[in-house]
């Protein structure tokens, strides 16, 4: 057994190419070149055959397959099965020490974690039971272990090693089947049961083993070393700092561009990522907005695929009795109505009348859209089918492979790359969803029957934990690369980003179960438990790997801030190199718009203006003292009259509910003086029914509070009633002039028996704002309604108020009369009305004539106004003392 | 680490040989308490302790890494040392705690894989799970809430709560807890008697008739109280209680008794009279923070988060449960060094205490500088700490030298807190050398008028200064204010005086125009129904739609989506083979974006959504901000969590309950005038400090309900006899306590602000006709200069410790015309590149199998859909099985069936073969070729190989292969369900796969096969395949089109008889049978 040593770039695999060319010129295929990944599989065997060579792939493959090949019995149990066995085990043993965390994901995760690491170095649960070393979670950990190794085994299922180990006994048993050859390459690290693997292929073949250095443990298996020098020369490196991780990724792809500009190919590129939480997601947008086709190595989270999401989120909403909004939130994601109009109708039908569930009254509401809908509610129906039954679990997961029907099956577009990849991504994720139920189906006796709710439990486990596994095979792309993976590649140039402190080296924790003293102690025992001295070696080894990559140029970087604009301190891998600093560039693709010429602020085409004349003619005061707040609320909320979203449920009390809910009342109490309190409850409970408000504290608390300000002003009201007659929500029109009518509907209109009238106006808010209409320049209303007394009601104006409810009852108001009254007016302003009047002509003279800016008299107004978010004004600070949110 | 010059006391601070003493310094603004730390932890390394044996918390994430940074410097040489400061216990309180608990995750009881929520997230899930404990109560016992409601309204109620459970927990305090705290003391109804009685007892010597006419019907309001049968009787009384003090006879004992009982006693009575009325709805307050707690835990549980509190207080839990992971973490530790001790809480003291051992605590602090009250720290506990250590003979330094700014600043800031409330005296002494003189280095700008003068002013003082001293740039100016109100007038006065400036932490995030723009395109791709958010969107440099467009799309009628994109395309479903075509009538702008949204809407799924949103902004060079940025980062990251319609929910109602998130962070590099609150510039220094708008204090007013470690819960209640809220004992006692707390920390805010300053100090502030109030008033009465006069001259003051000082007074009015800096702007921005998309070449694969280019010669389109995007084709319905057929009950299929005739061939025994099977192994060894094998020299079954054809990698597998007679023939079975006829139609379809076979032997055998048969077995029908193609249809021209089709993503559709057999036909193909004529099938 050679073992052939040598630095990184010493040509190691040169050397094996070198032999392994010569077999087959030789016509000898008793050969097998062993790698680590299925990349590099490819990777060699894409390099052969481009050699001109003819040859079976299998003689270059990955040693997992490799073994696989050698097995008799038992099969690979899947981490995902692995998990729900441990899950079960952990249960079933129900330990005391692991009861307050039993039931939590992240504890049977990391159980599952310890157990694959204890058995990946050849320590199975018999073997830990010897030599078990004294921590306080030893023996509850032993416990699941030896429960979850009696069910594997009752399952025919292996860990990885029980696998090396059953292989290598057929092995001894029956040879190598005439394989004389064995090389391995590639490999960092080898653990004690891959070693004895090892060791039994060389009593069998001529076996090579490429490796960093030779120790002790090879040699006692007989590996003989063979050292090469290093060879390859050292490329450029250089250091870019930039200010944010959104920067650093942008300056990559600005050097990437740059190599290409000059010629060369993306393939020859290559970025390596050690922290792929960080950085695989802003490299996939980065890469992607510059234009730069990249593969990532990289699998995604298979439950975060929008249809894994889909999928589930309907059998979550058939379980939950289809609520409205959680279904509406998985048809959302059906890719079939991604973009159709009717979803987008059914989606507003549904949220206005949210919350509610059931099947036939959500279908009630795809309205004029049902023939598009109608295919996906049959099959969503079909589904109920499913509750009642008790399958067994094979039968399930073919059940749910059924699922993908939902997607319907239009044609597929021929797309670009880019969004080929996601289609791939869409049917890799529909493969991977049907191979999850099987593994969902292995996890249970396969005789049990059982209730959707229990199999789908154990499904969405599995669908959590497993990758999405995609194909990208072009050739001609950047390589984004973790760094273990790195460390088969060489290429020409290599990026490595995310130089910071506890990036890269990543930070180590100790395991929860065997912390580092239990480590030490089971390293004495044989047991070859990585330690935290060995984590930093690695972080340290991938750190060296990564920047000899490359053979004409390293380009390392780092962002000086992180998000929250704390400075990150560099790596300190850093601070042994030497390297020539560069700062990034600021840079962005070209806009693919240019910038359109100013656009004028008013409305000048004629037939526009003509729409404007049209929809003046006739106005409100309301209408109007939206103008003269601000002229593009006008615009905005009159003119466009812009239909938003439906609202939330508890949004749908707003104040203008309450204030018609109060107003209604009003006009009726007024008139009968019907016990207030039925009265309003009848009011209320029809405009929840109406609006589709949902009972509750919120409404309760806006319910009390309208009753209260309704009985303080039942209770306080010094109004003079008997001296009037009332006439209630009277609507008025009447002609300003020729071309202006004015309309609006008065709450009250008291009349006395002398002819002079009041007319008073019910205002919901709050006795400061009540206030504030009587210096306010900009209203109208009290004027325009005094005007409508006399000329559409023919009496003489005496005055009008503003009664404030909310919060205390306010009169606020004009009082011209004679007659004294309980409530103070102000006196009516020298030649009110007829000032009133010619302004608001000029106002609509104004409007016609196309005024439409943003112009607010009253920026502490905008807060209220529902065109604050499309008239970009700025007046949206509405700041705070900083005690309370300092931060 | 370079030379430092330590003094006196800095030595002493660092002196390690004292190290086995519990040890306090007290470390005044500027005087070097960063490096004293540093140097301490230093030394004691470099004396042999192992840096994972020091445990050093900070405040702040970035004094953590500002520590570990010079850690890092200082054992650059020593790679043993540096190596395992990696992982040295140098973080804040919570970085320590995550780091304990994920260690110890089994005993703390929490997921070991636990993430830690941000704020927002976390207030998210209060939020909801306070809504839900409160529908919760109130399905239960709607009365019992009415009641509460009618009590306690307030619309900010449950802010309020949630406020007072995040103040609780910062204080260690559990909710069942809360139940325990005992009402302070009030005063009683016995006292009030006790008072009557004593007034009853006194002589009324000297009252008159209307004066004794007074007293008693006070006294007798007074009996009323003490009579009334409830809580409600007596406010009620309370509230009737009248006494004109002015109408009784001064200067006597029952005087002085009657004026106690009506200014004291009844009032405070009220406050007990309060907490009687409200038991019960107090009671259900506990209840529903308790149930608020549970749920709340509950979710973060599901979850898998915990928040900052659960941090603290889990550790508190297990270090307290748990004595061997206690025992073992305080051996862990020699020394705990703890920076701004006076900032912890109660519940950080609690764990300090738990984790350090005897005589290993340095902890560094200073009161004067505490300043983080509302974030419930609890400077007591340093002040106790220090008096511990004082009296036990430990180890007390005091570092008082100032090596931060000019003796003059240091001279006012001791002149102005002298007095000051919450301010230890100690005096502040100079120790840095300045090179230069400078004549003055405080001013104070008393301003008055319309228009915010003052930011003027302040504008004005900016630009004088940088003409005066070439030497200072923008960069080194700060502004601070304590009230971010005040920020508009300042930010708008400096872009008016051209002054660039940053502001940091500012609240307005989810506000910016750009977080709106982007948010609001988000809402239109997932429904263009919404007009507002298309509005705003069409208006915005996004698009940029004049309103007159505006208004044209909507008098299109209908929906202003619909103006967009015509009904009629919308409606064609995604997958939409065609690309849309907007409106015909839009302007190319528009139509642009209409095309875009299409595709966006498309793709909302399968992307992140920051991209749909870049492409946005790169569509029409959107401008870039930190805040851009920040909001990309969040839609980045929300795509992993959620669907575009949960962001979009999740962005409304963030913003709808917590819109006050931080701004981005600037970046830094800018050289721009600082602008920030007092709060963000602790521990950070600036040549010149203007403080300004000192007038403008903050608003202190409690919360509905608020808590305090000392008294718990509070609240402020509906008093029934008055339409008023009224304080229960809780909380009148918490509002003593918080009044004197912020006039405490109000002169500490204001001592820290004005050190941060080096070389000037200006204060300023805008003058009223009122009496200056706030931190104006604390100035302008310390200073005591008049005012009232416009002047601008210096005067010399005098400093407490009798040093005299020099100010510049300015007391003005409007600044007048700006003027205009007469020097460029040093370092300006670096310029923004703006580059192209590549031209992509090479898009092609690297590896295919024979199947794969099968297929595609046979049909581009069908290749596109089963091998390039790897649909599969038939899929059984959701309805189509029934209950009781299970896998077992499947038959074989054709795929399953040819499987076993090529095990079957290939020499396998097969037990449970199918009778077809077996049926047609029989035809083939029987067969004429069959019998050939049996004679052959060399036979090759099953046959791998890897051949490269125009460097495209082809991997296959042939059946068979043999030399018989000098010949080599290659055999390939088939198990198609055709007839004779049909399979030498059939046969064409696989001659391409027969002469790459063909290719692959010749490389192995040496020489060119002689013959190529495909047997097909069903029918028994053999066909020979021709081995001399024409160059069309060689391999080598295959693969070229196969790699150009691949390049440019060009699968045509090949649509004739093959179609029948075709599974994607009427679906993932836009072929349709009906399209199909008889037309023979023909191969390509
Ligand atoms: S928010 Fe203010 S500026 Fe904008 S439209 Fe409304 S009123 Fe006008």
């Amino acid at each position: 057994m050679r073992l052939l040593t040598g630095p990184a770039g010493s040509g190691k695999t040169a050397v094996i190419l070198h032999h392994f060319r010569e077999s087959l010129r030789a016509g000898n295929q008793a050969i097998r070149l062993l790698v680590p990944t299925a990349t590099l599989t490819t990777h060699l065997q894409n390099r052969l055959a481009r050699e001109g060579f003819v040859f079976p792939g299998k003689l270059i493959q990955t040693l997992s397959d490799f073994v696989k090949s050698w097995v008799e019995g038992p099969r690979r149990v899947t981490d995902a099965v692995l998990y729900l066995i441990v899950e079960t085990a952990a249960r079933r043993v129900a330990r005391s020490e692991f009861a307050s965390v039993v039931h939590m994901p992240g504890f049977v995760a990391s159980l599952a974690r310890t157990i694959n690491e204890f058995s990946s170095v050849g320590c199975d649960s018999n073997r830990l039971a010897s030599c078990l070393p004294d921590t306080p979670l030893g023996p509850a950990f032993l416990a699941v272990y030896q429960e979850v190794d009696r069910e594997l085994a009752r399952r025919g299922l292996a860990l990885r090693v029980g696998l090396l180990a059953n292989a290598a006994r057929r092995i001894s048993r029956n040879g190598l089947g005439g394989i004389q050859t064995v090389w391995l390459d590639g490999f960092h690290a080898l653990s004690d049961p891959e070693l004895s693997f090892l060791a039994t292929i060389g009593r069998h073949a001529d076996l090579t083993l490429t490796f960093d250095a030779m120790d002790s443990r090879l040699a006692a298996i007989g590996f003989r070393e063979e050292r090469l020098p290093r060879a390859r020369t050292t490329p450029a490196r250089l250091l870019v700092k930039a200010p944010s991780i959104e920067r650093e990724a942008e300056e990559i792809a600005r050097r990437i561009l740059e190599q290409a500009a000059a010629g060369r190919p993306f393939r020859e590129m290559a970025i390596i990522v050690r922290s792929k939480e960080t950085y695989v997601p802003i490299f996939r947008s980065t890469l992607a907005r510059f234009g730069i086709p990249a593969r990532f190595y990289f699998e995604p989270k298979l439950h975060e695929h929008s249809i894994i999401r889909f999928l589930s989120g309907t059998i979550d909403a058939l379980l939950g009795g289809w609520d409205h909004s959680r279904t509406l939130a998985a048809l959302r994601l059906a890719p079939q109505f991604a973009s159709s109009e009717a979803m987008d109708r059914f989606d507003f039908a549904v949220r206005r009348q949210t919350p509610n569930s059931g099947l036939p009254t959500l279908r009630a509401l795809s309205g004029d859209d049902s023939a598009t809908l109608t295919p996906l509610f049959e099959s969503l129906a079909a589904l109920e089918a499913w509750l009642p039954l008790e399958l067994k679990p094979g039968e399930w997961a073919d059940r749910l492979k059924t699922l993908r029907t939902l997607l319907g099956e239009s044609p597929v577009p021929i797309a670009a790359h880019e969004p080929a990849i996601e289609w791939r991504s869409r049917s890799a994720a529909l493969n991977s969803f049907d191979e999850a139920m099987d593994e969902a189906a292995e996890a249970w006796d396969e005789h049990r029957q059982l209730s959707l709710t229990e199999f789908w439990r154990a499904a969405k486990s599995v669908l959590r934990l497993n990758p999405l596994r995609l194909e990208d095979k072009r050739r001609n792309v950047v390589h984004v690369l973790s760094a273990p993976e790195a460390r088969q590649w060489v290429l020409p140039v290599v990026f490595v980003c995310g130089m910071v402190e506890k990036e890269f080296p990543q930070f180590h924790r100790q395991n929860p179960f065997f912390p580092e003293a239990a480590r030490a102690r089971l390293n004495q025992s044989g047991v070859r438990m990585p330690t935290a001295a060995e984590f930093e070696r690695e972080e340290r080894a991938l750190f060296e790997s990564a920047i000899t990559r490359a053979t004409l140029l390293v380009t390392l970087s780092y962002p000086e801030f992180n998000s929250r604009g704390d400075q990150n301190l560099p790596s300190m891998y850093l601070e042994d190199l030497v390297l020539p600093m560069q700062d990034s560039c600021p840079v962005r693709p070209h806009p693919r718009l240019k910038p359109g010429p100013p656009e004028p602020v008013e409305i000048r085409t004629p037939a526009l203006l003509n729409v404007l004349r049209q929809r003046t003619a006739v106005m409100s005061p309301s209408a109007l003292e939206s103008f003269l707040q601000c002229p593009f609320q006008h615009f905005s909320k009159r003119i466009l009259r812009l239909q938003p979203a439906p609202t939330r449920p508890e949004e749908r009390l707003d104040f203008l509910t309450q204030g018609n809910i109060v107003h209604a009342v009003l006009a009726k109490w007024w008139l009968t003086r019907e016990p207030l309190e039925p009265l309003f409850e009848r009011h209320f409970q029809a405009a929840l029914k109406e609006k589709c408000i949902p009972p509750g504290y919120h409404t309760e608390r806006l319910r009390n509070a309208m009753l209260e300000n309704l009985l303080a002003f039942a209770s306080s009201d010094k109004w003079p009633r008997g001296r009037f007659q009332s006439r209630i929500e009277e609507p008025f029109t009447f002609a300003l002039d020729d071309s202006l009518v004015i309309s609006g509907k008065m709450d009250r209109l008291d009349i006395g028996s002398d002819g002079s009238a009041f007319v008073i106006d019910y205002k919901y808010s709050g006795p400061q704002r009540t206030k504030e209409r009587l210096t306010n320049d900009n209203l109208l209303q009290a004027p325009l309604y005094l005007m409508a007394a006399e000329q559409k009601f023919l009496v003489k104006p005496s005055g009008m108020y503003y009664i404030g409810l909310k919060g205390g009852i306010v009169y606020a108001g004009w009082n011209d009369g004679p007659a004294a009254m309980p409530y103070d007016g102000e006196p009516f302003p020298q030649g009110w009305l007829e000032n009133s009047g010619e302004r608001t002509l000029r106002v609509v003279e104004q409007i016609r004539a196309g005024r439409i800016e943003v112009a607010p008299a009253n920026t502490d107004n905008c807060r209220f106004c529902d065109s604050r978010d499309i008239c970009r004004v700025d007046a949206h600070e509405a700041p705070e003392a900083e005690t309370a949110s300092e931060a | 680490m370079k030379e430092v010059r330590f003094t006196a006391a800095q030595l002493e601070a660092i002196d390690i040989s004292q190290r086995h003493l519990d040890a306090c310094v007290v470390a005044g603004p500027g005087s070097g308490k960063t490096t004293v730390l540093v140097e301490y932890f230093r030394s004691l390394v470099a004396e042999g302790v192992d840096p994972l044996r020091i445990l050093a918390i900070t405040f702040t994430e970035k004094a953590a890494g500002n520590m570990r940074k010079k850690l890092a410097e200082a054992f650059h040489d020593d790679p043993r040392v540096r190596a395992r400061l990696e992982r040295a216990w140098v973080s804040t309180v919570h970085g320590f705690c995550a780091r304990i608990l994920k260690e110890n995750a089994v005993f703390a009881g929490v997921d070991p894989d636990f993430y830690v929520a941000d704020e927002r997230e976390s207030w998210r899930l209060q939020l909801d799970s306070m809504s839900e404990a409160m529908e919760e109560v109130f399905r239960e016992d709607p009365v019992r809430v009415r009641a509460l409601i009618r009590a306690l309204s307030s619309p900010d109620f449950e802010s309020d709560i949630l406020s007072a459970y995040d103040a609780m927990r910062g204080a260690g305090i559990s909710v069942a807890q809360l139940a325990q705290f005992p009402a302070p003391p009030g005063v009683t109804i016995a006292e009030i008697e006790q008072t009557l009685a004593a007034i009853r007892a006194e002589k009324l010597i000297g009252w008159n008739p209307a004066q004794k006419d007074q007293l008693e019907c006070a006294l007798e309001g007074a009996e009323r109280i003490v009579n009334a049968n409830t809580p409600r009787g007596a406010l009620q009384a309370i509230e009737e209680f009248s006494c004109n003090l002015s109408k009784c006879k001064r200067g006597n004992p029952a005087y002085t008794l009657l004026k106690h009982l009506k200014d004291e006693q009844i009032p405070k009575f009220l406050y007990a009279a309060i907490t009687a009325c409200y038991t019960s709805e107090r009671e259900l307050l506990l209840d529903i923070l308790q149930r608020f707690d549970r749920i709340y835990r509950h979710r973060k549980s599901l979850a898998g988060a915990l928040d900052f509190a659960d941090l603290e207080e889990f550790t508190v839990r297990l270090l307290e449960s748990h004595a061997e992971t206690r025992a073992r973490l305080q051996a862990q530790f020699d020394h705990i060094l703890m920076d701004e001790f006076q900032d912890t809480n109660g519940q950080q003291s609690k764990l300090l205490r738990l984790v350090r051992p005897p005589d290993r605590f340095y902890a560094v602090g200073d009161i004067n500088q505490s300043i983080f009250g509302f974030r419930h720290a609890e400077p007591r506990g340093f002040q106790e700490y220090r008096d511990e250590v004082h009296h036990g003979g430990k180890r007390l330094v005091e570092l008082i030298d100032n090596f931060r700014s000019r003796p003059e600043i240091l001279s006012a800031v001791e002149t102005i807190t002298a007095d000051a409330p919450g301010i230890e005296p100690r005096s502040l002494v100079a120790g840095r050398a300045f090179d230069q003189p400078r004549p003055v280095c405080v001013e104070l700008m008393a301003v008055s008028g319309e228009e915010s003068p003052e930011a003027r002013w302040v504008a004005r003082r900016i630009l004088e200064l940088l003409d005066a001293e070439p030497h200072l740039q923008f960069k080194d100016i700060a502004l601070l204010v304590r009230n971010t109100e005040v920020l508009t007038e300042f930010t708008s006065a400096f872009e008016q005086a051209g002054i660039p400036y940053l502001v940091n932490r500012g609240r307005g995030f989810h506000d910016s125009r750009e977080v709106n723009d982007l948010t609001h395109l988000l809402r239109v791709i997932a429904n263009p129904r919404d007009e507002v958010s298309l509005a705003v969107v069409l208006r915005s440099p996004l698009v940029g739609v004049s309103d007159e467009t505006l208004l044209e799309m909507k008098l299109q009628g209908g929906n202003l989506s619909a103006a967009l994109i015509p009904a009629e395309q919308s409606e064609a479903l995604s997958p939409n083979p065609q690309p849309p075509t907007p409106n015909p009538r839009l302007s190319p702008r528009i139509a642009f974006f209409a095309a875009r949204l299409v595709e966006w809407r498309a793709r909302r799924e399968s992307v992140s959504f920051d991209r749909l949103l870049l492409s946005a902004i790169d569509d029409c060079g959107y401008p870039e901000s930190p805040n851009l940025d920040k909001f990309l980062a969040q839609a980045r990251d929300a795509a992993s969590r959620l669907s575009l319609d949960e962001f979009v929910e999740e962005l409304e109602l963030v913003r709808a309950s917590n819109p006050r998130e931080p701004d981005a962070p600037p970046e830094d590099s800018a050289n721009a005038v600082k602008i920030m609150t007092v709060h963000s510039a602790k521990g950070l220094e600036f040549p010149v400090v203007f403080l300004s708008a000192l007038h403008k204090g903050i608003d202190t007013k409690l919360p509905v309900v608020a808590f305090s470690r000392h008294f718990g819960l509070g609240a402020r209640w509906r008093n029934p006899a008055r339409r008023e809220d009224k304080n229960d004992l809780f909380q009148h006692a918490i509002h003593e306590e918080r009044k004197l707390r912020e006039a405490e920390e109000s002169s500490r805010l204001l001592y820290v602000a004005m050190t941060r300053a080096e070389e000037l100090l200006v204060l300023s502030y805008s003058v009223s006709e009122r009496k200056p109030s706030n931190w104006a008033g604390v100035v302008a009465s310390s200073l005591q200069i008049d005012l009232a006069n416009p002047r601008d001259e210096v005067v010399t003051l005098t400093a407490p410790d009798g040093k005299p000082w020099k100010l510049r007074l300015l007391v003005a009015g409007d600044p007048g015309p700006l003027p205009v800096l007469s020097r460029p702007l040093p370092n300006p921005a670096p310029a923004l590149e703006f580059v192209s998309s590549p031209a992509i070449t090479g898009q092609s694969d690297t590896n295919a199998t024979v199947t794969q280019l099968r297929a595609f010669v046979n049909c581009p389109r069908e290749y596109y859909l089963r091998h390039y995007l790897g649909f599969e084709g038939r899929i059984p319905r959701p309805d189509s099985l029934v209950p009781g057929t299970g896998r077992e009950a499947r038959t074989l299929s054709a795929d399953e069936l040819g499987n076993q005739v090529h095990l079957l061939l290939e020499g396998n025994t097969l037990p449970d073969a199918h009778p077809d099977a077996l049926r047609m192994e029989g035809i083939f060894r029987q067969s004429a070729l069959g019998r050939r094998v049996t004679r052959a020299t060399r036979v090759e079954r099953e046959f791998e190989f890897l051949v490269a054809i125009e460097e495209l990698v082809v991997s296959g597998q042939v059946d068979l292969w043999f030399e018989e007679g000098g010949e080599i023939v290659i055999v390939d079975y088939k198990t198609d369900d055709v007839t004779a006829v049909e399979a030498h139609r059939r046969a064409r379809e696989y001659e391409l796969q027969l002469r790459i076979y063909a290719l692959a032997v010749e490389q192995v055998a040496g020489r060119a096969p002689t013959s190529a048969w495909l047997h097909f077995l069903r029918p028994n029908t053999l066909v020979r395949v021709d081995l001399t193609p024409t160059l069309l249809d060689s391999p080598e021209q295959v693969v070229r089109e196969f790699h150009e089709a691949q390049s440019s993503m060009n699968f045509p559709l090949n649509e004739n008889e093959r179609c029948r057999r075709c599974p994607f036909v009427n679906g993932l193909c836009p072929a349709t049978l009906a399209g199909i004529s008889k037309a023979p099938e023909k191969t390509i």
